[in-house]
């Protein structure tokens, strides 16, 4: 069945990549498509306008993939950041099937107090968050990785903390600088 | 991570080059950019009015620095709900999926000119094309979604091909054909019919029940004559179930047949879909074996359950699963309904649709109530058999379902009868969802207990030499035993066997032993059924009142989990879940509080915040923080709850309800007394409604509330008439010294000796005390609660030399079972330092009354009015013993706390007076003295 290939791959890639980055890399593809998969399967003949948490997606993600084997708690931090990635890719997927006119580099018209994907009609939001992302993450790289898990994954603080060995305190504090450093990335190009 | 970056790095704003690098992580960070985020971090910790002050400090000489600080804390400003809400919606997606595949009309694919849509479904879209070669005829178009391989398609397509074309019958629709299109897309060409779907065909006709079954009948044949061909359908349902008029007569034509089998196999190989996990078929038309084993095994009876749904909705107008609740649900929860949920039978279903039940019933040509007698008896198990789970007990072929029809139409008993009572043990073993082995060991345990109970009965009678007797009743004996066998059944499975009004307790008893001393030999080495039948058991345990017996089931449930499944297994977060309520209702709270806390930061982990588990944990958290008396705590947490509890469950759901209970009983505790009753009230209400009167939940919130209006002087009366209700209830519906029961007398009794009926006081908890010392040992809060109530008694009766056993009793009890340092703990203790200060003994009382004191002040602090009496308490064994300097301080505090709270003239207050008037007498000092008595006299 489908979602046990991937449950199959998933337990084969998690047991046999060591290495932290080559898992994480082995990891997206897999947790990309079981988020397709929920992600299409409980929007079949939902209104239009329903929306997703991406924390329920990415907690879903896990417990199909994870099926009833043991995930360490190690394991599962690199899901967690597989996940931010993959997440990340299905909007970003999305954004330009929609056929975003606005091409990288062009700043959107007028930012929004509160940036909701979901409500946000315009597809080049997410490809200038996206951006401005790239550019926090070459700025601050930390900062950036607390963005992805937090809003792409849609992880609360402690669970960001955990997977990536770091204080609550500190996730709370680098989150409130990236996302304001996110929000002038954003809005400046507007006043120039 | 190294995820590779989409888009190419664009510079955005003209930023100087970096003077300096400075490391922060692994990256390269401006140094400028790394001060300000220093000093913005920094200035965020202050607050908003000494920022400024900080931030000329901090970047004096460099004013450039301090304005990129001062925009980026203006910016955070901005941007507080920036990100805030990290949620996609996929709609679009699927929509924008749906138009991609839409074909521009007059499009050629290959001999056909493809013309208007028809229609869509999971497949792809159905087009009206005209076929040019080699014959002109109009066909019906499937092309079938992007996403996968074409070749495959069409190679299973071909390799069905030669039985599909053995298949000729007037209800089935032809395949002519199967092919791609220019842009790789299978396509299917087949007959076209340009008919309606089953269901709307026979409302829009308003055809009659029986007209709907000869109709229907019509599509058995078909099916039937299909199946004989090797040909199973896989995606029967109305809009594959056409029907047109032909002759002034309904023609049914079954479409698609075939076509499942070819797509879906793709489905589910491809590795690298597009659509993963997207049904082919139609949640609500799928037999459970097409669900849970993915199609790879699934044979002619699959069909047959599908017809079963097509014709529930043919006679209710409804599916039997609720297709609504299916849309809504997650692949989980849809996977779960159709393996695990039973539908309602037809008639019942029918007759709980009200309203809508006379629009059904017209589109029948026919009234309610008519409708509900037809379909009841007979159609109810034939469509119940076709709906079976276990596709061995369906009808074997669609003959068979065809024939019970016609005996159905032509007054025939039905084959499909009312289920048996070995059927309904075997259904009782698989609503446990457990194997095979366990089911059967079940069924064991219950055969052989029924057995034994049913043949010392039969014994008996042999006594009484009623030979013949015996075998005359042997068909009595028989629904004997399936009734006992049901309720067994009830009291393990039912939601809340606690309120089995009236049932005896010992069979289940006695059933529990046994289960318990097979669960021991039969799964010696399967951890993986042995814990979730431990659990069964301990949770009846449980709900009788069993302690002791339910945490060693739920303890072995844990070390099992912990030996064999893992930590983050479910088993292992349900047993802590199991043994914290367990340790909550022995008020172990220390012990319980620490295993939640472990569970909550778990399933938080494991299963995320608004998983049922985790908020489960978190209320009987909350419980354990209540019992410790971290009231604030209990009460944040609860008010979060509730708020995700209103969300995700509606507020008159029981779970949001159990969190009202909560929370109310935490105000209570916190003298909130009016948020309190009035929480009370609504939860009260709700119950009444929605579960009655006599449920334990319900009797809960009624004695709580008593207790609330207890507490409010003008609502005694309420107090006390809730209270007796509550009793009477309990008393008819439980064992004899089960706690709940002596909880209501305790403040049933509590009620009397504050209005100062003693008499009725003494008898009830004397009486109560007796029980509780049986049944409950002393070491129970019940014991230690009655315990107290009654020293508190004595003194009231003025025979405080009657308080001490009572006393001594109660404060053993309470610092090993509440803790040394626990409310419960200090207010026996300052009764007893009011004790011995009454019967003029100073000196012993003393360090009782210090020992209150210094609690009093650790969990209340000196101002709490509660600090009051335990203060006037040692105030009095002071000045007792002569010491009036240190006395004096301690009582005029005690009296501006107790005045401050009760109030002049409340008896307390007037107590604390009276004291000081006898501190100022021994203490010679007159004026004071008369002072105070003017004072107290004119309660001032």
């Amino acid at each position: 069945m489908d979602l046990d290939d991937l449950t199959t791959q998933f337990t084969r890639v998690l047991e046999s990549c060591e290495n932290a980055e080559t898992l994480e890399k082995g990891l997206t593809p897999i947790v990309y498509e079981q988020l397709r998969a929920i992600a299409n399967r409980r929007m079949q003949g939902e209104r239009p306008g329903h929306t997703l948490q991406a924390t329920a997606l990415v907690h879903e993600a896990l417990m199909r993939l994870r099926g009833d084997r043991n995930v360490s708690v190690k394991q599962q931090t690199h899901f967690f950041s597989a996940a931010a990635e993959a997440m990340r890719r299905v909007l970003i997927d999305h954004a330009r099937r929609k056929g975003s006119r606005k091409r990288a580099g062009r700043r959107i018209a007028e930012l929004p107090d509160v940036l909701d994907l979901a409500s946000d009609p315009d597809p080049g939001t997410v490809l200038a968050l996206d951006e401005a992302l790239t550019r926090l993450a070459e700025e601050d790289s930390r900062a950036a990785e607390i963005v992805k898990l937090r809003f792409f994954a849609g992880l609360d603080v402690d669970t960001t903390a955990n997977t990536l060995g770091i204080s609550p305190r500190t996730v709370a504090r680098e989150w409130a600088y990236a996302r304001t450093r996110l929000f002038q990335l954003l809005s400046a190009e507007d006043s120039k | 991570m190294n995820a590779p970056h989409l888009l190419s790095h664009i510079s955005l704003c003209g930023e100087k080059p970096a003077r300096k690098l400075k490391i922060n992580g692994d990256s390269k960070m401006n140094a400028t950019q790394q001060g300000v985020k220093d000093l913005f971090l920094q200035a965020l910790d202050l607050p908003d009015d000494d920022r400024a002050g900080f931030l000329d400090n901090a970047c004096a000489p460099d004013q450039t620095l301090r304005a990129q600080v001062e925009a980026m804390l203006e910016t955070y400003g901005k941007a507080q709900k920036f990100l805030a809400s990290p949620t996609i919606k996929a709609t679009d997606e699927i929509h924008e999926a749906r138009t991609r595949l839409s074909l521009p009309p007059e499009t050629k694919i290959g001999p056909y000119e493809v013309g208007a849509m028809l229609g869509e479904g999971g497949f792809g879209e159905v087009y009206k094309a005209r076929q040019t070669e080699p014959v002109r005829r109009n066909v019906a178009l499937k092309v079938i979604k992007l996403g996968m391989d074409t070749r495959e398609v069409i190679a299973r397509f071909q390799a069905e091909r030669q039985a599909l074309a053995m298949m000729d019958h007037p209800n089935i629709a032809v395949v002519f054909d199967a092919g791609a299109t220019e842009t790789g897309r299978p396509y299917f060409a087949m007959e076209l019919v340009q008919g309606l779907p089953i269901t709307k065909y026979c409302d829009e006709k308003k055809m009659t029940i029986r007209e709907r079954l000869s109709l229907f009948m019509k599509v058995c044949r078909a099916v039937q004559h299909a199946h004989q061909k090797g040909i199973i359908h896989r995606d029967l349902k109305p809009s594959n179930v056409l029907v047109t008029t032909s002759d002034n007569k309904p023609l049914p034509k079954i479409i698609d047949f075939g076509i499942a089998k070819a797509v879906e196999k793709q489905t589910f190989e491809a590795t690298r879909m597009t659509h993963a996990g997207q049904f082919v078929g139609t949640p609500a038309y799928m037999s459970p074996e097409q669900m849970e084993t993915a199609r790879l095994d699934v044979d002619t009876r699959s069909d047959l359950y599908s017809l079963g749904v097509l014709l529930y909705e043919l006679l209710t107008g409804v599916t039997p699963l609720d297709s609504d609740l299916m849309r809504k649900a997650s692949l989980s929860e849809v996977e779960r309904m159709v393996l695990e949920h039973v539908p309602q039978p037809p008639s019942r279903r029918l007759r709980n649709m009200s309203r809508s039940l006379t629009d059904v019933a017209g589109r029948r040509r026919t009234n309610g109530a008519n409708l509900v007698r037809t379909v009841e008896g007979d159609l109810d198990w034939i469509i119940m058999k076709a709906l079976e789970k276990d596709r061995s007990r369906r009808y074997p072929t669609a003959n068979a379902l065809l024939a019970d029809i016609e005996r159905y139409l032509t007054d025939q008993p039905v084959e499909a009868g009312p289920p048996g009572t070995a059927y309904r043990i075997r259904k009782f073993a698989k609503r446990y969802r457990v194997s095979l082995a366990l089911s059967t060991v079940i069924a064991v345990v219950l055969i052989a207990l029924v057995s034994l109970s049913v043949a010392s009965d039969i014994r008996a009678r042999r006594a009484e030499k009623l030979a013949s007797a015996e075998a005359q009743s042997a068909y009595a004996e028989l629904q004997k035993k399936v009734a006992i066998s049901y309720f067994v059944r009830d009291m393990l499975s039912g939601v809340d066997p606690a309120v089995a009004q009236g049932e005896d307790r010992t069979l289940l008893r006695k059933i529990l032993e046994q289960a318990t001393r097979r669960a021991w030999h039969e799964f010696a080495d399967q951890p993986e059924l042995e814990a979730p039948i431990r659990s069964l058991i301990g949770a009846t345990y449980l709900r009788i009142g069993d302690y002791e017996a339910a945490e060693a089931q739920f303890q072995r449930q844990l070390d099992l989990a912990r030996a064999h499944l893992g930590l983050n297994h479910d088993q292992m977060l349900e047993a802590m879940g199991n043994l914290s309520v367990v340790y909550q209702k022995q008020s172990r709270h220390g012990e319980a509080e620490l295993l939640l806390q472990s569970l909550v930061t778990r399933t938080k982990f494991l299963l995320g915040e608004e998983h049922d588990t985790h908020l489960d944990a978190l209320n009987t958290l909350a419980a354990a923080s209540q019992g410790l008396g971290k009231l604030d705590h209990a009460a944040i947490l609860l008010e979060n709850l509730l708020d995700i509890r209103k969300r995700k469950n509606g507020p008159t759901n029981a779970k949001t309800l159990m969190v009202m209970n909560n929370l109310a009983s935490v105000y209570h505790d916190q003298e909130k007394l009016e948020q309190s009753a009035a929480m009370f009230e609504r939860v009260l209400e709700a119950q009444e409604r929605s579960i009655g009167e006599s449920h334990p939940r319900t009797l809960m919130t009624m004695n709580n509330l008593a207790n609330v209006y207890a507490d409010r002087k003008d609502y005694v009366e309420y107090a006390e008439r809730l209270f007796v209700r509550v009793l009477q209830i309990k008393k008819r519906i439980l064992s004899e010294g089960h706690p709940s029961i002596l909880v209501s007398q305790n403040n049933l009794g509590v009620l009397y000796m504050n209005c100062n009926r003693f008499d009725e006081a003494q008898e009830l908890l004397s009486q109560a005390l007796k029980t509780s010392l049986k049944k409950l040992g002393e070491n129970h809060t019940s014991t230690i609660m009655l315990c107290h109530n009654l020293a508190r008694l004595c003194h009231k009766q003025g025979r405080p030399q009657d308080a001490r056993p009572f006393l001594e009793s109660a404060l053993k009890s309470a610092r090993s079972v509440c803790g040394e340092r626990h409310r419960h703990t200090l207010a026996i203790l300052t009764e007893f330092a009011n004790n011995l200060n009454q019967r003029n003994r100073w000196t012993q009382a003393e360090p009782y009354a210090r020992e209150a004191e210094e609690i009093a002040r650790e969990i209340y602090g000196k101002d709490h009015w509660r600090y009051g009496l335990p203060t006037l308490m040692l105030g009095v064994s002071l000045n007792g013993q002569g010491r009036h300097a240190e006395a004096e301080p301690l009582m005029l505090r005690a009296y501006d706390l107790l005045l401050e709270h009760h109030g002049s003239s409340h008896p307390q207050t007037k107590k604390a007076g009276e004291h000081i008037v006898t501190l100022y007498e021994a203490a010679n000092n007159q004026n004071s003295a008369a002072a105070w008595r003017m004072r107290v006299a004119v309660g001032d």
